[in-house]
């Protein structure tokens, strides 16, 4: 699969786990949006931007990196790719009954995140695009 | 699909809060209703939700320190309220007790209305998750058509 190159290289497998991600995320923001009268649930939130940002810098600051021509260029990780992860959130009870769910923030998330997802699949469109171009030999 | 677990999660929100509206109709409809099958009058009835926690989550199974969210909310049981009745002196009424008093339900109207409210809220809440969650399943299934 990595031997192909251009399509279906480390690009498309950060895609699909960015896919994933925000896929997990709908599931958590739901069941966040369920359980928002449900006594002392504690809503949940998904770990991964933050995880695979901090990848990066870590790869960036290794010896042996991309050659980067401008200091806002990406590096390429070269570890195994950041995985989402579910986390519990404790924070900020402003309730009686214990419970910390924010509807108007979940509601924010949920837009975000649906917004995150259709880029996201547009851009592994466009990939897909591209292959086929490639395999027609341009005739399109 | 990863977006069949969301919309059942959705479904059970969508459930949870349609059964909360059921049991608040009936709250008003019986709110003065004197008599009821178990003697006495009738007793308002609310819905306690619990969350469906899930044993396992394809992303945090192997992941220290990660939690797994749950499968959505249920409604774990309807309980009476237990306040006592409201009293009413109208000794004509049928059935009156022998000091002249009425036991009305112990239905707050005005409680009702604002839980009817938020009932509502809720209903679309997970309303909107439910369609956001097939939005995104429709631009997945974009992907494959040629």
């Amino acid at each position: 699969m990595e031997g192909i190159g251009l399509l279906w290289g480390p690009t498309d497998r950060d895609l699909a786990t960015a896919l994933n991600a925000a896929a997990l995320r709908q599931q958590v923001i739901a069941h966040n949006l369920a359980n928002a009268e449900t006594p002392h649930y504690r809503r949940f939130d998904v770990v991964y931007e933050e995880a695979l940002s901090r990848q990066q810098q870590a790869a960036a600051r290794q010896k042996v990196a991309l050659r980067r021509t401008h200091p806002a260029h990406l590096a390429r990780p070269t570890s195994q790719p950041v995985q989402p992860m579910v986390v519990r959130d404790n924070s900020s009870v402003m309730r009686n009954d214990q419970n910390n769910v924010d509807v108007d923030r979940e509601m924010a998330a949920l837009a975000k995140n649906t917004l995150y997802y259709q880029t996201l699949t547009r851009v592994v469109g466009a990939r897909m695009l591209a292959l086929r171009t490639a395999i027609s030999e341009g005739r399109r | 699909m990863a977006f069949l677990p969301s919309l059942d999660i959705s479904a059970s929100g969508l459930t949870a809060q349609r059964l909360r509206m059921d049991l608040i109709a009936n709250n008003l409809a019986n709110a003065y209703s004197t008599r009821s099958a178990r003697g006495g009058p009738y007793r308002r009835q609310m819905a306690v939700f619990a969350a469906m926690e899930a044993p396992s989550w394809p992303w945090a199974a192997n992941r220290a320190g990660a939690t797994a969210p749950g499968r959505g909310v249920q409604v774990a049981a309807v309980v009476e309220d237990p306040t006592p009745p409201r009293l009413v002196y109208d000794p004509e009424h049928p059935d009156a007790r022998a000091d002249g008093y009425v036991e009305y339900p112990n239905v707050d109207v005005v409680t009702e209305m604002v839980d009817m409210l938020a009932a509502e809220r809720g209903y679309q809440a997970n309303l909107a998750a439910f369609g956001a969650a097939t939005d995104m399943a429709r631009a997945a299934l974009n992907l494959i058509r040629v």
